[in-house]
């Protein structure tokens, strides 16, 4: 008769922070919609400017193609490591979690640096954001994806730290649950960037 | 008492956080939407307004699959989350077709081509 109500409470307890555990979920999706304004704003204005290269070489003459699907496999399989990170999380399975998400940390650590890469041979041969509108626009809108995915990385190392040395609680859980959101979204956004500004110049 | 919890506990996060095989499915479509609109532009094997078609559909194709697969859109119980996307496709929509309408119209006024400079100043001289 006694032990009845205490397991009532606790059931009431834990329905309470799963509820918790969705609205602060759905607080970061908000973010996430509000980082797409964002993101299309930056389009908007490569789409508008792409061709206002200043006499200087176009899309065409400077990406590599090659370069950037290999990128973009990249990117795509750290999103797919970290879905079934978050899998793991919920069977409450820590090394699994672990592994698969140091596995989309690596992939979008060699990301950044083909990115890096990128962006520094562009602007070693003279093709710098300050040569023309086309490339203002071009590193502004590639470089906040850029940015994006280095604060995830971060993001990510510290959340692991955390897990690795305490358990998988139902607030890092939540946080797995918000950084793998995130981590797809910024996929979802560079499926845009792939699209608009690389395959769009080769057509 | 005891067995009702672990069951009420898990059945919706099974729902809305996906599987295994979807994530597989999600994985293994995007990477051939991905490969089809690289190889469609890299053999030119379209003509411009088809192959720019295709690789729009291909990147919205991808889209779709990633939403629903990766981010778990669109399937029941959280409207909220598909109403806040909703908002944000109408602003992206706005922002997006605004900007190149009234850009191409402004630079379509403003800056005539060389060669239609010459035809007006060819109409002015009387």
């Amino acid at each position: 008769m006694k032990s009845t109500p205490v397991l009532l409470t606790e059931s009431n307890d834990l329905t309470h922070t799963h509820e918790q555990s969705d609205t602060a979920v759905f607080g970061f999706w908000i973010y996430i919609m509000s980082d797409t304004i964002i993101f299309a704003c930056l389009f908007a204005t490569y789409a508008v400017l792409h061709n206002n290269t200043f006499g200087g070489p176009g899309a065409r003459e400077l990406f590599n193609l090659p370069f950037v699907l290999t990128e973009t496999l990249i990117l795509l399989t750290s999103s797919f490591t970290a879905g079934l990170g978050i899998l793991a999380a919920h069977r409450r399975n820590k090394p699994q979690v672990l592994g698969w998400f140091i596995a989309s940390l690596v992939l979008g650590l060699s990301f950044l640096a083909l990115e890096f890469h990128e962006f520094s041979a562009l602007i070693h041969a003279g093709h710098g954001p300050s040569t023309s509108a086309f490339l203002s626009a071009y590193f502004v809108l590639v470089g906040t994806h850029g940015l994006h995915v280095a604060i995830g990385a971060l993001w990510m190392v510290l959340l692991l730290v955390q897990v690795a040395r305490k358990a998988l609680t139902e607030t890092n859980v939540r946080r797995l649950t918000m950084l793998s959101l995130f981590w797809h979204f910024l996929d979802v956004i560079w499926i845009l960037i792939f699209t608009i500004v690389y395959l769009m110049a080769f057509v | 008492m005891y067995t009702h919890l672990p069951t009420s506990q898990t059945t919706p996060m099974n729902r809305s956080h996906g599987s295994i095989t979807s994530y597989t499915t999600g994985f293994i479509g995007s990477l051939v939407c991905t490969l089809l609109a690289y190889g469609l532009v890299v053999s030119h094997w379209a003509t411009l307004p088809i192959a720019i078609g295709a690789i729009v559909l291909l990147a919205v194709a991808q889209l779709g699959i990633q939403l629903v697969l990766f981010l778990h859109l669109g399937r029941g119980g959280d409207s909220w989350n598909r109403a806040a996307l909703v908002f944000a496709i109408i602003i992206v929509s706005i922002v997006v077709t605004g900007s190149l309408w009234i850009m191409y119209n402004l630079s379509a006024r403003m800056m005539p081509s060389t060669a239609q400079m010459y035809q007006y100043m060819q109409n002015q001289s009387w």
